[in-house]
């Protein structure tokens, strides 16, 4: 608002003012000019500013502290999410990899590891695991039964089966594994409600039973797969330098682990495909695939394509829990095909081989290991 | 009081962020606040709280002021205000007083004609009369007064200040002024009679 000086017209309305009241203003005006006003001492008025500055750095402390504290908190809220995030989904995975690793290595027999750490030894080359009553009751080989406490935090019960078994297991939800020689599987005793999540070390076939809401979960160290119901092998070696999977029937996901960093990219295959994951370039490939090749063990034989003689022997010495010693590398790559019945024991099976192959094997006395050689002598 | 162009500078330059011009704008008039302030009360420390609350308003809110503004004009209506609020708050807690008018009222004058003037001993016995005079008139009509002669405010401003319209502060004016003539006369015609 401008403000307008009017010294010259003191009073509201001249032309109705008389004389005396227009003195009387003027009057009033002269006394006004004298009145005494409160003044501040130096000191005072020093004081009050001090104050008010102190105050406007507090208030700017304050409100910076408000930003930063806001800032902070929805960081620590982003940051919350993101480790509950993990520690729920990536950590159930994580936890069960190193179930994997503590689980025993290499025992005799098949070994099934409980939540309370109860260990139920499986004698069978062949065994079975079958999960009942919503997980409480645990059938070994359709014999004994075993109860399973349920314990309300997460626990994880481990299958382990060394080289020379199989072991096939049902879960409670109606999937079946089919744990091939060297695998170790690390389960939930029980599923969480939304998602179904094992770990493989090793190879598996599963039979996943199918639930549109909750998803399952094979994580290895490499490659996670995830399906809602369909058929497909993970094989995951420890001594591979790759992880492959092979689907058989549906859909499935695929992503990397994170840890391999080779991209939280995912993909999903279709039946006939194999995806490999070889570590050395870090990179995902598929292929298509005779299926047969690489499930057919489950069924009891091996079905061979074209395949490299160390990768044939390599399979045979797991199968059999038998060392296989190829004396001549150059033979390595040497491709083979044919059909293996697993059945058999590993002599015949050896003897099949170097029929194939035209090379003798020999057994090494009081041990189970097999040398591969050529033949000095040609047939 | 006139207002000059340095006012108006420094309270440009306070809007604009400048710091100095905060302290300046304090220098020049935390002592014209506090002397209006204590026409409405007597409690020191609440007439410094509310400055202090005043400028801690300005700064905060610098940048959504007016440039074409009063400075003097919008300082003391603010500060009033404040005083406002504060006396409501007081009177609040004090339940011994609960009926009373919670209005800010301006306190009494106490002009001090002996030492500033050079004047005829007539007329500073006038003025004496005049200012007791002053002091029985209405608390608003003496606000004016004081608004309009000593703080050298408008009537737009006075309305503004005391919130009532233009018309009835130039009413109140007059009523006051013709009051005053009226006392003056009875005022004189009691010195006539003394003498």
């Amino acid at each position: 608002m401008k403000r307008k000086r009017n010294e010259q017209e003191p009073i509201p309305d001249p032309e109705h003012l008389t004389e005396e009241e227009r003195v009387a203003g003027e009057r009033a005006k002269l006394l006004f000019k004298t009145l005494r006003n409160e003044t501040f001492s130096p000191d005072e008025k020093d004081a009050l500013w001090n104050q008010v500055g102190e105050t406007i750095s507090q208030r700017k402390q304050r409100s910076f502290n408000t930003f930063w504290i806001a800032a902070a908190a929805s960081v620590t809220l982003l940051l919350l999410a993101g480790v509950g995030y993990l520690v729920f989904y990536k950590d159930t995975a994580r936890t069960m990899q190193e179930f994997a690793a503590r689980g025993a290595n290499g025992p005799d027999e098949t070994q099934l590891i409980l939540g309370d750490k109860r260990v139920i030894s499986l004698r069978k080359e062949n065994s079975s695991v079958e999960y009942k009553d919503n997980g409480a009751l645990i059938q070994v080989d359709s014999s004994s039964t075993i109860d399973q406490q349920m314990a309300g935090d997460q626990q994880f019960n481990t299958l382990v089966v060394p080289y020379g078994k199989r072991s096939v297991l049902t879960l409670a939800d109606g999937t079946r594994i089919w744990l091939n020689s060297g695998s170790k599987l690390v389960y939930p005793s029980q599923f969480d409600t939304r998602r179904r999540e094992v770990y493989l070390e090793g190879q598996a076939y599963f039979s996943v039973k199918h639930s549109e809401d909750v998803p399952f979960h094979v994580y290895t160290r490499d490659m996670e797969v995830r399906v809602l119901g369909t058929e497909f092998d993970v094989s995951a070696y420890a001594d591979d330098d790759y992880t492959a999977t092979v689907l058989t029937k549906g859909s499935v996901e695929l992503t990397g682990q994170s840890q391999s960093f080779f991209g939280s990219k995912k993909m999903k295959i279709t039946p006939g495909t194999r995806a490999v994951y070889d570590q050395q370039r870090a990179a995902l490939q598929t292929e298509q695939v005779d299926v047969q090749e690489y499930v057919s063990w489950k069924d009891g034989y091996l079905v061979l394509n074209s395949a490299p003689l160390t990768e044939i022997l390599k399979k045979l010495s797991r199968y059999y829990r038998v060392d296989i010693i190829l004396k001549q590398p150059k033979l390595a790559g040497v491709r083979f095909g044919g059909t293996l019945d697993l059945q058999e024991n590993i002599r015949d099976i050896l003897e099949a081989v170097s029929v194939t192959t035209g090379l003798n094997y020999k057994q090494q006395p009081n041990e189970r290991r097999y040398v591969l050689e050529e033949s000095t002598i040609k047939p | 009081m006139t207002h000059s162009d340095p006012d108006q500078d420094t309270w440009l330059r306070f809007i604009s962020g400048d710091p100095d011009a905060f302290s300046d704008l304090y220098d020049e008039y935390a002592d014209v606040l506090n002397a209006f302030g204590m026409r409405y009360s007597a409690d020191r420390d609440m007439v410094k709280d509310c400055i202090h609350d005043l400028f801690i308003d300005l700064h905060g809110y610098r940048k959504n002021l007016a440039q074409d503004a009063n400075v003097k004009f919008y300082l003391l209506k603010s500060l009033r205000r404040k005083l406002h609020l504060a006396r409501r708050k007081s009177s609040m807690l004090r339940f011994d007083r609960w009926d009373t008018e919670d209005s800010l009222a301006i306190n009494t004058f106490s002009f001090s004609i002996e030492d500033e003037m050079i004047i005829s001993e007539k007329e500073r016995e006038t003025l004496q009369h005049l200012a007791a005079e002053i002091n029985l008139l209405p608390d608003r009509q003496r606000e004016i007064l004081y608004l309009r002669f000593h703080q050298d405010l408008d009537y737009d401003e006075i309305a503004a200040i005391m919130q009532i319209s233009v018309p009835t502060c130039r009413t109140f004016v007059y009523r006051a002024l013709k009051q005053l003539r009226g006392k003056l006369e009875f005022g004189a015609i009691l010195l006539i009679m003394c003498c």
